[in-house]
């Protein structure tokens, strides 16, 4: 009963005349120009994304801590951590071996090593090296990331460079990186931009690498087919076609290069190769070296958990960070 | 004699092994014998040869750009620098450069150091490429004005001989280099099979219950990995392992003693631990990959039961891009990691790649051995990886056509 009911129903519907089921409501001048969905801006959704979990905020605010201290934590203590005659300035030392007090928060360095970081104040000479190791940091994952981003979307997308940069890579690839660094180092004299520059000479090879991958992907795909087709030049290509498609991809290896520059940092340091802390360049590395080259933190534990307990919040902070701006960023994330 | 029966031996063998697969392949000969056209012309064989050629010439030119490197420290300031950390007396003859520069030249004429780059390149070229030859040295002591030692040796591949490294009088880099990976590999492997037998369970927990706690810790841990530097992150394991369990935290060397196992073990075990965290991301990610693939909501449909479909389907999917990298952990092993055997006191390697680069005296060879070794054993595995994946992985397939 109910079908046929139905059937009359399509009936009248179909054989309805269809001015009888609307009404003319009339032109409204302030109608015309809203929409209904709301406005959607790319960044500004991003934005809204990244402050969603509370455990980015949190790595947020303690990036932003820690550069607070690394800025205002060695005026709070006044020592001074090299000798400059022109500033009349002479070198700090204390006891050894101090535990935290009100007079050192961190404590003392011991003298086992026998290192620059010998009886110096270790909260001063945790946060003028963390400012060194951030600002290294900051500089290398820039300069790789624009140079990575440039090699890499002309690798991909010129066919012909290809077995050149693969021939590069597997070049960098074979030879252990300390060991490249150690020759590279033998020709510089340690200073800041020597530094940056051997680790920029292979840094961005991981990131060009990664989105020459990308970019033979979607090389082919249709728009950029009809695009090529319809005369657009190389450089249109990338830049409109190739990048955008890219941007989570791209944030995502970037977000984490401040991380593992500051990581590369110290390995170079473990290595004897960084700078040389007598100019008053510090970084977190050397002060990790320091400390354990002579097995002394076994007996004064401190002297480890101080660089410590900076050094792994900082670039867990920085990573997670990183992490979740990657999926801010990716447009499949958004609403 | 016998080096140079047994190599001879082996190049033709290997020539004529090459000539004949390429002959096969192209149907030249034996076109009629299905078998021998089966085995011989297989296409992972051609594919194999093609990649080992490749390979060889990746290694000559990380070997030639290296050794430009070294000569170019080598002979820096006119080789006045070098000079001086290579003759003792270089200070004390300050007004006599005639007789120091003298001493200086027989000094590098000891090391084969001409100033002629590229003789001595090609010199180096002839050393290590694996023929039969016989290498003699006399090494003349500047300090004693006397020759110290002159001997000759039957060899297949030459590396040059160690004169500054810690203990090191003249001996031969290939001998050395064994000696040391000996004792990387003993850590090294232990390393590697905690970090596979640990890493695979991992990722597989992980990816089975997805957005459950021990995903969440999981996560935690690789990302906590991946983000804090390695150093730091060693010491970490350092104190937990050493100070908290117990475990010696320096190196005993003498095989004999029961505790030279137990003194690898912290070192193996951090590696271990932080090796395993890259190997569970990439088998979550790629058993997730598997399980939102037709098949498997097919299998589900058809009613299996979730172990079988995670044991028989989707692990043997996912488990082939991870094969690839198994060969690198084996033979990567034989290297050793050289931040854990300088943290640990391991004389393997590391430590060896660590006194060449902080002794004030360069020794070429010996760094250029590492490296020789380390591309040979990095391009062998790649090599070694992509033939793996080819034989587990019957969708690959290499004939050109």
């Amino acid at each position: 009963m109910l079908e046929t009911n139905n059937i009359k129903n399509i009936d009248s519907t179909v054989y309805h005349n269809v001015e009888d089921l609307f009404t003319v409501v009339g032109a409204s001048d302030e109608e015309i120009e809203k929409l209904n969905a709301a406005p959607y801006s790319y960044w500004r959704e991003t934005l809204k994304q990244l402050f969603k979990r509370p455990l980015t905020i949190i790595c947020l605010a303690m990036i932003v801590i820690l550069i607070f201290f690394t800025i205002f934590g060695p005026m709070m203590t006044n020592y001074s951590m090299i000798t400059d005659e022109a500033k009349g300035l002479v070198k700090s030392e204390f006891e050894p071996n101090l535990p935290w007090s009100a007079e050192h928060f961190f404590g003392t360095g011991g003298t086992l090593s026998n290192s620059y970081f010998d009886k110096v104040d270790l909260w001063t000479a945790v946060w003028v090296g963390t400012r060194l190791s951030l600002l290294l940091g900051t500089v290398v994952a820039l300069i790789d990331t624009i140079l990575g981003i440039l090699m890499g979307s002309i690798w991909g997308y010129f066919r012909k460079l290809d077995p050149i940069m693969i021939e590069f890579r597997n070049f960098v690839n074979n030879v252990p990186s300390i060991l490249l660094y150690f020759l590279l180092m033998q020709f510089l004299n340690p200073s800041f931009w020597t530094i940056v520059l051997v680790l920029c000479m292979f840094g961005w090879l991981g990131l060009a690498g990664f989105i020459r991958n990308q970019i033979i992907i979607i090389r082919n795909r249709e728009y950029n087919v009809a695009s090529l087709t319809l005369g657009s030049s190389p450089r249109a290509m990338i830049t409109h076609n190739l990048l955008p498609y890219l941007v989570s991809v791209i944030v995502t290896v970037v977000s984490t290069a401040i991380p593992a520059a500051i990581s590369s940092e110290v390995g170079l340091a473990f290595f004897g190769l960084s700078f040389s802390p007598s100019n008053g360049d510090i970084t977190l590395g050397q002060l990790l070296t320091a400390v354990t080259s002579a097995g002394e933190w076994i007996d004064h534990p401190n002297l480890l958990v101080v660089p410590l307990i900076v050094m792994v919040p900082l670039t867990i902070s920085f990573y997670i960070v990183g992490l979740t701006l990657a999926d801010a960023t990716d447009p499949k994330n958004h609403r | 004699m016998a080096t140079y029966i047994i190599g001879y031996t082996l190049i033709a063998l290997v020539v004529i092994f090459v000539i004949f697969v390429e002959l096969v392949s192209h149907k030249v000969i034996f076109t009629k014998s299905p078998k021998i056209q089966m085995i011989f012309g297989h296409p992972l064989l051609r594919y194999s040869i093609r990649r080992f050629g490749s390979a060889i010439i990746s290694i000559l030119l990380a070997i030639t750009a290296t050794f430009f490197l070294i000569r170019f420290k080598v002979d820096a300031n006119g080789g006045e620098s070098f000079c001086s950390t290579i003759v003792s007396t270089w200070d004390k003859l300050k007004n006599q450069p005639a007789i120091r520069l003298d001493l200086c030249n027989k000094m590098k004429a000891n090391l084969g150091l001409t100033d002629n780059w590229f003789k001595d390149l090609f010199t180096y070229f002839y050393n290590i490429l694996p023929f039969p030859k016989t290498i003699c040295l006399s090494y003349f002591d500047v300090d004693t004005n006397a020759m110290s030692f002159s001997d000759c040796r039957n060899t297949i591949m030459y590396l040059g001989r160690a004169f500054f490294v810690a203990g090191s009088n003249g001996e031969y880099v290939t001998d050395l280099l064994f000696s040391k990976m000996g004792i990387s590999f003993q850590v090294g492997i232990i390393g590697s099979l905690i970090e596979v037998g640990l890493g695979y369970p991992m990722g597989i927990l992980m990816a089975r219950h997805k957005d459950g706690v021990f995903d969440r810790i999981g996560n935690a841990y690789i990302i906590s990995i991946d983000a804090i530097p390695g150093v730091a992150y060693y010491y970490i394991w350092m104190i937990l392992l050493c100070t908290l369990i117990g475990l010696p935290s320096s190196y005993v060397s003498n095989p004999a003693d029961p505790m030279h196992f137990v003194s690898i073990l912290p070192a193996a075990l951090t590696m271990g631990f932080t090796g395993m965290a890259g190997i569970a991301l990439w088998v979550r990610r790629y058993m997730l990959d598997e399980f939102n693939s037709d098949y498997v909501k097919f299998a589900r449909a058809k009613g299996l039961s979730e172990r079988r479909i995670l044991g028989v389907h989707v692990l043997r999917n996912a488990i082939v891009p991870l094969v690839r990298s198994i060969p690198a952990a084996i033979l990567g092993a034989l290297l050793g990691t050289f931040f854990l055997e300088k943290i640990y006191g391991i004389p393997g390697i590391g430590i060896l790649a660590y006194q060449v680069e902080t002794a004030s005296k360069l020794d070429v060879y010996v760094l250029q051995g590492i490296i020789i070794i380390s591309a040979l054993i990095s391009v062998v595995s790649y090599l070694l990886g992509d033939i793996v994946t080819a034989i587990i992985d019957p969708r690959i397939s290499f004939s050109d056509d």
